[in-house]
């Protein structure tokens, strides 16, 4: 069984808990105030603990709750992609790669030989390039493997806009991703 | 079958390998995917890049090295003390 212990919580988890927060909303005064906001609520909340989970994932539970509580607020829809936005990708009549878009071969595995950093600069500069939409939504799929329900509602979408959003965040990661790769490659 | 319904197009096969990642797909869709990969190389290398991208997103997130700042730090403890009994 887990136990908590409240009065090590900032020394412990405020850094993790602000970095989890910073890289899903990009929004540096928001992340201060998601911890404040998680730690508070956490401790008031102290009594529900059930020590099934470690502290750690407890708190990060709540993180969650509220980042997605946040863009649920904010009510602010994602773009939708036109159906003609695919057109760089795809050929109009056969939707076979276009010659320019086709994926070419990366050099050994591409991104795991990447030093960290350089990574986590190729990564944020594509991911910048979205709709920010695209990007919480990626995210929160890729990474925290929130069900497809929670994020339609929070960001008032449909199940098939949410694919069509996913599919088009990964088309455009890969391309944008490719071109820092090899630069000179056309 | 026609042989238009039978084969995937590139656009379709790259949706599908997304939502593969989430979602069991109907083992027909699956089958249809896999001949579609056979026999595309662009797909196959869409594909293993993809896993490779989603992999980086991942590990980005493990790494992450921000901090809150010592300022922020103080004002939630002492909010914290606030509410001790």
């Amino acid at each position: 069984m887990h136990r908590l212990e409240p009065s090590k919580w900032i020394d412990n988890y405020a850094d993790y808990l602000f970095a989890h927060a910073l890289y899903r909303t990009h929004n540096h005064a928001l992340s201060e105030d998601l911890v404040q906001d998680t730690l508070l609520s956490a401790y008031k909340a102290r009594d529900q603990f059930m020590g099934g989970a470690s502290e750690k994932t407890w708190l990060t539970r709540i993180l969650k709750n509220k980042i997605i509580d946040h863009f649920r607020k904010q009510a602010r829809s994602p773009e939708i992609p036109a159906d003609s936005a695919y057109a760089y990708f795809f050929n109009n009549n056969t939707a076979a790669w276009n010659q320019h878009a086709s994926p070419l071969a990366w050099d050994r595995n591409g991104l795991d030989q990447m030093e960290q950093k350089e990574l986590s600069n190729v990564l944020n500069h594509c991911l910048s390039m979205l709709p920010p939409t695209w990007g919480q939504i990626a995210k929160m799929k890729w990474i925290d493997n929130e069900s497809t329900e929670t994020i339609c509602k929070a960001f008032k979408i449909t199940p098939s806009n949410l694919w069509v959003i996913m599919h088009r965040t990964k088309l455009q990661l890969r391309d944008c991703i490719e071109k820092r790769l090899l630069p000179s490659s056309s | 079958m026609n042989q238009k319904k039978l084969n995937l197009s590139c656009k379709e096969a790259t949706r599908l390998m997304v939502q593969r990642e989430f979602e069991i797909l109907p083992v027909t869709t699956r089958v249809r995917l896999q001949v579609h990969l056979a026999m595309c190389k662009w797909c196959r290398r869409f594909q293993k890049q993809s896993e490779c991208l989603s992999t980086a997103l991942v590990r980005i997130d493990e790494n992450q090295q921000e901090i809150l700042s010592t300022e922020k730090k103080e004002v939630i403890a002492s909010l914290l003390n606030q509410l001790k009994p």
